[in-house]
């Protein structure tokens, strides 16, 4: 380069201020720029979605504990538990045909004396109801000035609602025949029912209507029928009456039966068995709190409330409501938190479903999978990563553990149910079936492969330089490997575990599949070490299927979001725990 | 020199990684009581035969030793010889220093627990005393053994993971490039510490400082590509080399 040698020939350096940014740094700028609103944007997308799952679950979870509880002193009567009369004895109760539904007469009987202590007469009260409403009908047709007398006659008891049903339905009949006649274009047949309608509408009381036809017929003529047909639909006459008579046709003895609808009446089973165990309660009453049905649920959390037919909660009618509302203000219904959700098992009857087995079911399955997936899955680390040659095999085993991590978990599922069904062959499939056992081993294959990752480069993450010196020293490769690199690598091995684990707990796929989902035998386990791992169990996740599933109440309550958050709790203690060993055994080399 | 004071001789060593030929035909003799110095610019090979010495070559999968080293007139290579058993005759320092993430105290007991050294807790005491002071390091750590041994300086750090191989009472000690993390004053105590383990030990050590092998060695051994390139008396080699590679060199031309 001779004009390097020659300074005077260099083209003069452009002045660049620093105070003014080149091109190529403006442009920088922006691509920095541009990554950190990505950057941002996606948080706020992450953390947007995080808030809303977490809102939906805790909306919904949260009030779904706190249950609609009836406060009823529970009368057990002998005579339904034994109709012939006499004594009562165990073997008796014990007998008792579960079809009869006697725990029905039970919670039926006992919560209609409570009512009755509380002051509630029921007939009164459905009475009070279907004549306010009544009222309600008449009068948005100007037919208050005449209802009031039917509907004293209704509410003291003198007439029957059929009776009052028949007044009012002719009166509707007769503006029905007049309304087809204007329809018709025939004046004179017109007039004439005009006029039956009036004279009708008269002589109930019902003056205000009365007139108001009257001012329709006046002056009909051949080219006015039309406008007097849509003044007289106008007037709402037909459909108030007609309704109102269909109401008043309606109600009915708050019997036995009704009662029954408005609470949970303790399964049949349990109630017996209940008895057996405390014959002395037989003759005697006790005060319990009941679950209230599932329709009056959705009554008072306002899901129905009962304002016309579409919207009446099932098996419902005014009459239960009005007794509803009379429950609530007399303090018999209240909200309480539902303790026995936690304990209870789940079952189809959104009332008394529970998570109580599963929970249990889960934690045990925990305890396997730490059990099995740590010894082995460690072990298998160790000696991948320490001892095994580094050949064309191992090579195909390390790429299939990798592989082993991704498989659907569903696929573990059906492994399991196929050494169940070999099992079975054996004869002892059916024992081991739905077991915290079962579920427990095949969670651990499943969460093997992430264990062994984690272990492997947590192993792979201590300092060679450690592994060295111990071996300098004359520690053979067993000795360093415990006495060093695996203190070392616990808390990452701990970590790895624990994210596992927190795995396992959520899987849904494999259990249904071996059968967790319809232990019917499940009940609260017996402890580990006494054999609960081979009692038929749930899980927590399974349950929560189970409950998503379920069509009644529950689902709509939100109980399956209840189970979520218990399952949350336990993920975030899990990953708490995590968090104190990592710092409890942390150490800097 | 009669043959009763060799400790160590390495005939035709060849050391392959995979298909590279790291050492080629090497002879050697490190006697005892005296400070081998194995000096050769970066890659010539002195650490990787400086490991075969105890056999921590054989953590390496690739690596492939060939012909004899005997210590004691017994080939270290022969199946019957377990390596753990050569490493508590042959103990190691390495160049960084790398002291256990546990107390000072069991960091220098460790090597004669799992050896069975001691018997009580107080011989164990003793041993973890004598090797601090033969480190040089018993005044500055006798008061805090309990405290951790990542906790000290560098030159402390080092000192430590030398009284840890002394702890074991091994007759020969490797040192692969002891003073290369540390700072002039550390490497001073170092070497003088060297010059002390002279009298119970024979000591190898890698070096990259030729000041430092003048200074400690009475032999030096030049490696240089692979190949053993001259090897006497340390004095000799600094001031009369005989192969012009070594005199390159020593004054700077190479390496």
């Amino acid at each position: 380069m001779t004009d390097m040698t020659t300074p005077s020939a260099a083209p003069a350096r452009k002045f660049q201020s620093l105070y003014e940014r080149s091109e190529q740094i403006e442009m920088r700028h922006k691509k920095g720029t541009a990554l950190r609103i990505l950057g941002i944007s996606a948080i706020t997308l992450v953390l947007f979605f995080l808030c809303v799952l977490l809102w939906s679950i805790f909306s919904r979870g949260i009030p779904a504990l706190w249950q609609y509880q009836a406060e009823i002193s529970i009368f057990y009567d002998p005579a339904i538990l034994n109709e012939d009369g006499g004594a009562v004895t165990p073997e008796e109760i014990g007998s008792v045909s579960l079809r009869s539904g006697f725990e029905r007469g039970i919670y039926a009987n006992s919560l209609n004396q409570s009512l009755r202590e509380a002051g509630i007469d029921t007939a009164a009260v459905v009475a009070d109801r279907y004549a306010a409403r009544t009222a309600e009908l008449l009068a948005a047709a100007n037919l208050a000035d005449g209802a009031g007398s039917y509907l004293d006659d209704f509410r003291s008891g003198s007439v029957e609602g059929g009776d009052i049903a028949r007044v009012f339905g002719q009166s509707g009949s007769a503006v029905r025949a007049a309304q087809t006649a204007l329809d018709g274009g025939d004046v004179d047949a017109a007039l004439e029912a005009l006029a039956a309608v009036v004279t009708d509408l008269e002589e109930k009381g019902f003056l205000t209507a009365s007139a108001q036809v009257a001012a329709i017929a006046e002056g009909l003529s051949a080219e006015t029928t039309v406008q007097a047909s849509t003044a007289l639909a106008a007037t709402g006459l037909q459909t108030a009456l007609l309704d109102s008579a269909t109401l008043m046709r309606e109600p009915a003895e708050f019997d036995e039966v009704s009662f029954a609808t408005m609470i949970y009446a303790a399964n049949r089973r349990d109630t017996r068995d209940y008895l057996v165990e405390n014959p002395d309660l037989v003759g005697e009453a006790e005060t319990v709190r009941v679950p209230v049905s599932i329709s009056l649920t959705r009554y008072l959390t306002g899901e129905l409330q009962g304002a016309d037919k579409s919207d009446m909660p099932p098996g419902f009618d005014l009459g239960h409501l009005a007794v509803a509302d009379a429950m609530v203000e007399a303090d018999i219904i209240n909200r309480h938190f539902h303790w026995r959700f936690f304990t209870n098992l789940y079952s189809q009857s959104g009332e008394i479903t529970g998570i109580g087995p599963a929970l249990m079911g889960s934690l045990y399955m925990m305890l396997v999978v730490l059990v099995f997936s740590l010894i082995f899955g460690v072990a298998a680390s160790i000696y991948l990563e320490e001892f095994a040659p580094k050949n064309k095999l191992t090579d195909f085993i390390e790429i299939n553990i990798a592989n082993l991590a991704a498989v659907p978990s569903i696929v573990f599922g059906i492994l399991g149910a196929a050494i169940l069904f070999a099992l079975t062959d054996l004869g002892i499939g059916s024992s081991i079936r739905g077991t915290a056992l079962m579920g427990g081993i095949v969670l651990s294959l499943m969460t093997l492969p992430t264990i062994v990752i984690a272990t492997r480069s947590a192993l792979k993450a201590v300092p060679p330089s450690i592994r060295e010196a111990a071996l300098g020293v004359g520690a053979s490769k067993v000795q360093a490997m415990f006495h060093h690199t695996l203190p070392l690598a616990a808390p990452g091995i701990l970590t790895g575990t624990i994210i596992g684990i927190a795995q396992a707990l959520g899987e849904t796929a494999p259990l249904l599949l071996i059968g967790l989902s319809v232990s019917t035998g499940a009940d609260i386990l017996s402890s580990p070490l006494s054999g609960g791992l081979l009692e038929q169990t749930q899980s927590l996740p399974t349950v929560v299927y189970l409950l998503a599933q379920n069509e009644d109440a529950p689902v709509r309550q939100g109980l399956a979001q209840s189970a979520i958050i218990v399952m949350l709790i336990l993920l975030f203690l899990l990953n708490f725990v995590a968090i104190m060993l990592r710092r409890r055994f942390e150490r800097r080399w | 020199m009669s043959t009763t004071d060799i400790k160590i001789e390495a005939r035709d060593v060849d050391v392959f990684y995979a298909d590279t030929h790291a050492i080629k035909s090497v002879n050697v003799d490190v006697q005892d009581k005296t400070v081998t110095a194995f000096i050769g610019p970066s890659g010539c090979g002195k650490s990787t035969f400086l490991r075969c010495l105890n056999r921590m070559n054989d953590t390496i999968d690739i690596c492939r030793v060939e012909g004899s080293i005997k210590l004691d007139a017994e080939d270290i290579y022969d199946r019957r010889v377990d390596p753990v058993q050569l490493r508590a005759k042959v103990g190691m320092v390495f160049q960084k220093p790398n002291p256990f993430p546990k107390s000072i105290y069991d960091n220098v007991a460790y090597g004669p627990r799992i050896h069975g050294l001691a018997r009580t807790k107080s011989d164990l005491d003793e041993i973890v005393e004598t090797s601090l002071k033969r480190a040089a390091l018993w005044d500055e750590v006798k008061d805090r053994l309990d405290g951790p041994g990542t906790g000290l300086s560098g030159g402390q750090q080092q000192r430590l993971c030398i009284a840890r191989a002394v702890a074991t009472s091994p007759e020969v000690l490797l040192m692969d490039e002891p003073c290369s993390a540390l700072d002039p004053i550390a490497t001073a105590q170092v070497e003088e510490l060297i010059d002390e383990l002279r009298s119970r030990f024979s000591v190898v050590i890698v070096t990259h400082s030729m000041q430092q092998a003048a200074r400690v060695s009475q032999k030096t051994a030049f490696f240089h590509l692979g190949e053993l390139v001259e090897f006497g008396e340390t004095t000799q080699i600094f001031t009369n080399p005989v192969d012009s590679r070594t005199e390159s060199y020593i004054t700077g031309r190479i390496g």
